[in-house]
């Protein structure tokens, strides 16, 4: 009885790291629809697009495999504690994963109308918040990956100035769109790419979140109260 | 928010020997009244040893003795008289075990004919039907009442166990390992009744089934080599436990 218990925990271990590593595979999945897509938006790299729209069923595919194989962990394995945490956390983490896949493509689509609005128009911080909520996606994964907290409170830290940075953009090219005589529909189009940015931010603070609670068995949803970091 | 007057029992700096050999270590811990608290940890812990002190079957044994305080009602368990303690703090043991010289009626009732008190038929039969109701028994044991309990299944043994118990009106329930022996059905009707008995009694589990304790307790007390570990709210030990052994053992890493 001891050693078919010993085994049937060796098992849940190997499945428990089976899982992590499909999470870090929908993770590298959507990193690279949000890499791509910042090169259709930001570089014109329009040829680029249709590889975005690939990528996107393998996320799609791994969100459903991986709330499966959650399911099934549960069921069969009763778990408690950080296990518990953990299968939670990753049914949580590949919902915002896919919604990460989702806003790729909301940006990768809208190339034709942005390919309108000259370069030197562009408002000025959209790099950085491009750069920025790209970045914190990352960190957000490293931050699981290498079981560091104090790394994922760090990202949740950044939103504020996401936020901040975003309404910046907007009214700064609302400004330019009467100035510059820009359609409106194409205006429109590069305020709801930046948008996007922002709820990418979004999704990678919800990534973090669910990290600290996997690690610490915090829930910090909600609460978020501390000051705004701007990111270096 | 809790106070001291949510606790029945509060157990204070105890330690337990059997000889020279200290098998509790000063455990700390409150029993809130009206709540199912289970008694989780390996084989050898304690949990038996802690719960037999309540009501003073440890020092039944040979050459135990104890050190620390243990208050029931803010009084200690010594200042009472055992038999009347054993009355308030009753117990459910491992292995159903009713009087097999007795038939079912008298099983219930068992506790008052033990201590030669006497009860008018109607006052004896009413107490036998409330109690066995209580314990979701009377249906099935209503029509062969003086038959003996020998012929019962275990869970349904095991119920009239717990029916005697609460004949003698306890405020506090013992059990220790009252599913072990019964099969996946009777020990979900058992967990159920432990439920619904929650609302009049206070009870103490002890557990090795750890599933068990996470579905029916409100509190969890992690003992490991004599030692109280981690002591909180199920819900809290069953997900975030603040102690590394807590989370070793009820994730089956060790023990």
């Amino acid at each position: 009885m001891k050693g078919d218990e010993e085994s049937m925990k060796i098992q849940f271990d190997l499945e428990i790291e089976n899982l992590k590593h499909m999470l870090i595979d929908m993770a590298t999945a959507a990193d690279k629809m949000i890499e791509l897509s910042n090169l259709i938006f930001l570089e014109r790299d329009y040829m680029l697009v249709d590889e975005v729209y690939d990528i996107e069923d393998k996320v799609n595919h791994l969100e459903v495999d991986i709330e499966k194989t959650c399911v099934s962990l549960i069921a069969r394995h009763q778990p408690t504690a950080s296990d518990l945490r953990l299968i939670v956390a990753v049914i949580q983490m590949s919902n915002q994963l896919e919604r990460l896949g989702d806003l790729a493509v909301n940006v990768a689509k809208r190339y034709k109308d942005i390919a309108k609005i000259p370069p030197h128009l562009f408002p000025a911080d959209l790099r950085s918040l491009v750069t920025v909520s790209s970045q914190m996606v990352k960190d957000a994964m490293t931050a699981f990956i290498d079981r560091d907290a104090k790394m994922a409170h760090e990202i949740c830290l950044k939103d504020d100035w996401v936020d901040m940075a975003n309404r910046k953009i907007w009214k700064e090219f609302i400004r330019k769109i009467v100035e510059n005589g820009i359609d409106l529909e194409t205006g429109f189009e590069m305020l709801m790419t930046s948008k996007q940015y922002e709820r990418i931010a979004d999704c990678a603070t919800n990534l973090a979140e669910e990290v600290i609670y996997y690690l610490n068995g915090e829930n910090i949803k909600h609460r978020f109260q501390e000051e705004t970091t701007e990111p270096s | 928010m809790t106070s001291e007057s949510d606790n029945i029992l509060h157990v204070k700096n105890l330690s337990a020997f059997y000889g020279e050999n200290k098998v509790l270590k000063e455990v700390d811990m409150a029993v809130k009244k009206k709540k199912i608290t289970a008694i989780i940890g390996p084989s050898g812990c304690g949990k038996t040893t802690l719960i037999r002190c309540f009501n003073r079957l440890f020092e039944t044994v040979s050459n135990t003795s104890l050190k620390g305080e243990i208050l029931y009602r803010k009084q200690s368990i010594f200042s009472y008289d055992p038999t009347l303690l054993r009355k308030e703090i009753g117990m459910v043991f491992q292995r159903p075990n009713p009087f097999p010289t007795m038939n079912i009626y008298n099983n219930v009732i068992a506790g008052y004919r033990l201590n030669g008190r006497r009860l008018r038929k109607s006052e004896s039969d009413r107490m036998v039907e409330e109690t066995l109701k209580k314990v979701a028994l009377w249906d099935e044991v209503k029509g062969v009442l003086f038959r003996s309990p020998r012929e019962l299944s275990g869970g349904q043994q095991q119920r009239l166990c717990i029916a005697r118990t609460i004949a003698v009106s306890p405020r506090v329930i013992l059990m220790d390992e009252p599913c072990a022996a019964l099969d996946p059905i009777s020990t979900a009707k058992i967990e159920e009744l432990m439920l619904e008995l929650k609302r009049d009694y206070t009870i103490i589990i002890v557990t090795h089934n750890m599933q068990q304790a996470a579905r029916i307790s409100d509190l969890t007390a992690f003992l490991m080599l004599g030692e109280l570990v981690e002591f909180g709210e199920t819900d809290q030990i069953f997900t975030s436990p603040k102690n590394k052994r807590t989370e070793e053992y009820i994730t089956g890493r060790f023990g």
